[in-house]
Order: structure tokens, then sequence, then C-alpha cells
């Protein structure tokens, strides 16, 4: 158990690499819809897929679209994310997004922007690199959550937690980095040689 | 090592241009102007336009239906993340409009398409639209939909129909129960008739002793006491089909001997009226854990259509045995009659609700009611066969029945 959990160091490693990460998200979402973007600073929790799943659980519960995409690489897994329907409507103002596959399309490209901008940032630290293929990314129905085999794969995940916001439109979102077990010890050894070259 | 070089560039341009002339994806270079720099043979092929005639020109112009500022959108993006960005076919469709050939079992005009847009060139500002096309997975998918569709539907007309069902069922067991009080009153009745005959007797008795001046304290002393046992004897009856009628809460144990025997106290009367031979083989230790008053009915239900069928034949010999068997977990109980049996054709029916023979009297609910008690309350079996003019009652009964469902 202990070889899948984060140290206290290592978790502020990540934290920065992350902030970084997300730094760079904050740009090429303000530059893709065009207006002043600012994210929360990331929360990052490794937790258990059972307990993931009750999370999903809940924002099932406030309706919220949900949309999945792979990367691969020596870093590699999933990524989920939620946006509630309110944010989905003023992305969609916002966008002047006129039909329903459209503001589907928009959400899938913000999922790939955060998913991309982050993996790439983060796998860049760490001297590799990631690639993202296209069928993988989808717009799940909140009804199929329950029935994703594939996240059963995970034992831990990493969850990176943040908010969105524009202008004066909130956009909330919530994305989820998920990785097998190896890919959490492949972090680790990342992270402490990142830790070492430190001190 | 120079010249290594360049043969190995010239040899990978080369690979490079026939795999991108080949592929079977149509794959562009556009800038953030939406300018054509290169165009793949299979667009060539699949668009209908030549290379040579649309290089320089600006994609929207050569295709109207594509929304420009989406497309520079995602390729600026693309080009900012140093990343792909994509279309979907599930919610974009298509990118390129081109035609289906296909006519037959397509839901779709335009070939639907998945696109990749990667960063091609930074400095010029440029990237490639790589397109996969993904109509048979649409047409898959369209099928699936309206299966799942399909399938829905059908399972909520499964639903709606179940719950009509178990409303019927509900309905006929009510029916049923009402069958039975029908039954009971009828049986109370043939109980009733001597003893109310005798107080009819003994009061007429009285009055002609009154008339004839002869009546003395001792008669109407013996005549009360006499009609007081009587009443008292129906006060009795009425108890004893009000206690075994009601439906039991519990399981309890059972002696199957008793149980038939007080079958028979119900029933002796017609037995007796109607001349039957009645036999009943049955281990007096055989004791059996069950819902006593309710397995009680389905005997007396079924004896009671024996006794009915007697009554609309012309049999000189009548005859009902009872024999019951332990095998393993079971208990096999038989009700034989010889009241010329069941014709083949209405075997399968008799456990059909308002299913009747009888001429009179017949609500068509008691073998249903015997069956519903049977399988659902008794966790058994009931069976009907019949051979010449005789006919079979078999009753599998578990020994121990653990609980109520």
């Amino acid at each position: 158990m202990q070889k899948f959990t984060l140290s206290e160091d290592e978790q502020d490693v990540l934290q920065e690499l992350m902030n970084v990460a997300y730094g760079n998200a904050t740009a090429v979402v303000a530059e893709m819809l065009d207006a002043f973007a600012s994210l929360s600073i990331p929360n990052i929790k490794v937790m258990p897929t059972k307990e993931l799943l009750q999370t999903f659980q809940k924002l099932k519960e406030s309706s919220y679209f949900f949309s999945t995409q792979a990367f691969n690489g020596e870093f590699n897994g999933e990524s989920a994310f939620f946006i509630n329907e309110k944010s989905a409507q003023n992305l969609a103002k916002h966008l002047e997004l006129e039909t329903q596959e459209d503001l589907d399309d928009a959400i899938l490209e913000l999922t790939n922007v955060l998913t991309s901008t982050l993996t790439t940032k983060l796998a860049q630290e760490m001297s590799t690199e990631v690639s993202f293929s296209l069928p993988s990314i989808s717009k799940i129905p909140l009804s199929e959550i329950e029935n994703i085999d594939t996240f059963l794969q995970y034992s831990q995940v990493i969850v990176i937690d943040t908010e969105l916001n524009f202008q004066d439109q909130k956009i909330n979102g919530n994305i989820f980095i998920l990785t097998k077990d190896e890919s959490i010890q492949w972090l680790k050894i990342q992270l402490n040689t990142i830790l070492e070259q430190l001190i | 090592m120079a010249q290594n070089t360049t043969q190995h560039n010239i040899r990978t341009t080369d690979i490079d241009k026939k795999i991108v002339s080949s592929i079977d994806n149509g794959i562009l270079i556009v800038d953030e102007e939406l300018t054509v720099h290169h165009y793949n043979k299979w667009l060539e092929l699949q668009t209908k336009i030549k290379e040579s005639d649309i290089l320089g020109k600006k994609l929207g112009d050569i295709f109207p239906s594509i929304n420009t500022k989406t497309l520079l959108r995602k390729i600026k993006t693309a080009l900012r993340m140093g990343t792909p960005t994509f279309y979907t076919a599930s919610t974009s469709k298509y990118l390129i409009p081109i035609k289906i050939n296909q006519i037959k079992n397509s839901n779709f005009t335009h070939m639907q398409q998945d696109v990749s847009i990667i960063p091609f060139d930074h400095e010029k500002k440029q990237v490639a639209l790589i397109l996969t096309d993904q109509t048979i997975m649409a047409q898959t998918h369209v099928l699936l939909q309206e299966n799942i569709k399909k399938v829905e539907e059908l399972n909520a007309q499964l639903l709606k129909e179940k719950e009509h069902s178990q409303r019927q069922h509900k309905q006929l067991l009510a029916h049923s129960r009402s069958a039975a009080m029908g039954e009971m009153i009828s049986m109370i009745a043939h109980q009733w008739r001597q003893p109310l005959s005798l107080i009819n007797t003994i009061i007429a008795g009285l009055q002609l002793k009154q008339e004839m001046q002869i009546l003395t304290k001792e008669n109407m002393h013996s005549s009360f006491e006499k009609v007081e046992k009587t009443v008292f004897y129906l006060s009795e009856t009425i108890n004893d089909f009000r206690d075994y009628f009601k439906p039991n809460k519990t399981i309890t144990e059972v002696n199957l001997s008793e149980l038939f025997n007080k079958s028979m106290y119900f029933l002796t009367n017609e037995i007796t009226q109607s001349d039957i031979q009645y036999n009943a083989n049955i281990d007096t230790n055989i004791v059996i854990q069950t819902y006593k008053n309710e397995l009680l009915q389905c005997i007396i239900n079924i004896i009671k259509n024996s006794l009915d069928a007697f009554l609309e034949s012309d049999i000189k010999e009548k005859k009902i045995s009872i024999n019951a068997e332990k095998k393993g977990d079971m208990i096999f109980i038989t009700i034989q009659d010889n009241a010329g049996g069941i014709e083949e054709e209405i075997l399968n029916k008799i456990f059909e609700p308002y299913f009747s023979t009888k001429s009179k009297n017949g609500t068509g609910l008691g073998l249903y009611m015997c069956k519903t008690i049977i399988s659902e309350h008794l966790h058994g079996k009931i069976t009907v066969e019949s051979q010449n003019n005789s006919t079979t009652t078999l009753m599998e009964l578990p020994y121990k029945l653990e609980k109520k469902q």
C-alpha cells in the first residue's frame, strides 16, 4: 500500500509541478475561450478507486456532464472531467454556441485542453512524453458511470480538483487524473529524482 | 556521413510521402488563416478536388459548411498547447463534407469523421488535419441506439403487463377468497341442516303435547336441554369453520392423518349422503411443518371437487382414496376418485381461473386457488392426472416448510 501512496515531500513536489502545469492550462484555456480565466490552486489527493467512485456518484447527483480521455506513454492513464449543467450553459453562452452538438464539442475540447496541458507539462518536467488517442475522448451519459468497468483497473487515483473562473461567468469543472499503480510507482521515482536534485 | 544523412532524409521523405499519399485517411495541412498547404490523395479521391486546385486557397471558401470559428479555435489551441485537438464524429458528425456513395443501409448522407488537429510547423503556424472515416462506427452506434430504444420500449411494455397481471392475480385471489367463503357457508348449511331439523322436531313435539295437554315440566325441561345442546353444537360448528378457514400466519407442526380427519369433519355429511366409500391410508406418525389451514383448505377443495363430480355422474361404487407417503424431504399426497375422470383436452385448463365444468355453483376458482396456495405459500406442486374413470390429484409438499415468502 505504501508504495502507491505519496509521501509529504512527494506530494509537495507534485503540487508545485501541478501549479506550473495549471498556470499553463489557464493560459491555454483563456486563449481558447478568448476570455480572462483563472484557476484555483489545484487540490491534489491520492485516493483509492472506491472512494473516487463515491465522489463520482456525488457529482452525478448535481447533474454533471462527464467526459473521459486516455493518455499514453511512461506516464499513462485516463482523465475524467465533470462540468455541471449551469457551467455548461455558461460555456455555451460565452462561445455563442447554438446547438447541443456544438456544446458537447466544446466540453470535449475543454477536457482535451485540461488533460493535455496538465499531463504534457507534468511529463515534460519528468523528461518523458505523453500522447493522446482520439477515440478515447467521448461524452459519456452520466447514467453509465457505474458501467465503466475500466475505472476498476485503477487501484489508486491521483485526483486533481480545481475550479475554473471566466470573468463574471462562472464555469466550474472538476478534473480527475486516473493512473494505474505502475504509473504511480513511476511517478514516485521521478518525483524522488527531482527531490534529490533539489537537495 | 553527410551523404548518409542526405540519403536517409531523402528515403524518409520518400517513405513519408508514399504513406501520406496511400494512407486510408485524409491528411491536409492548413495555417492559422485556413490556407491549404497540403491535400493528400485520399482527400482528392473522396472530394473529387485536385490538390493543385485547392493549394493556397482558404478551406472555408472551398467548403462553406465548415464552421471556421470553431476550427480556428481548435487550430490555435493545438498550436498553443503543442498537442492535438480533436473533432469527434459522435458530436461533430463531419468536418469536410464527403457524400456517401453507398445508399443501402445508411442513416447518413455524409461520411462521419474523427479529426485530429496536430501541430505541424510552429513557425509557420501550420497544423495537419487527419480525417478518419467513422461512418461504419456511427452507423453501428445508430443501430445500437435504435435497438436499445426498442429493448427499453419492450421492457416498459413487459413491466406494464407484469403489473397488470399482478393486479389481476390479486383480484382473482380476492374472488377466490369470496368463493371459498361461499363454499364455507354452503358447508355450514350442510352441517346445520340436521340439528336445525332436530330443533324443529323438538319444538313441534312440544307444541303437539301442549295442544294435547299432556305437556309436563319434565318434557319441557328435557326438550329445552336438547335444544340448548343442539344450539351449542351449531355455535361450535361456526367456531370450527372460522378457526380452520382463517389463514395461518405461522408455520406449525401438523399431523397429516389428523388433518384429513378434520377435513372429514366438514365433509362427512355430504360423503354419507352420497354413499361414497372413503378410504384414507395415512401413517398416523407423519407430522409435517406447514401452514395448516391453507393445506386444509386445499384438501377440502379437492375432495369437494370429487363429491361434486359424483353428483353429476352415475357411478355405482363411489370411492375416494387418500394416500400419503414421505420421500426424502418431500411428502406426496394423492387424492383419487372414480367419479368419471376428466377429458384430456380440458385437463390442462383446470388450474386456470374461472374454468369450471360444474353445471351449477362452480366459480372456477377452487383449483386455481389451490395451485396458488400450494406453489406460492406452501412451496409445493400440484398436478392432476386422469385415466379411465379415475382422477388422481397429486400434491408434493416440503416436509419442513422453512419460512413464509
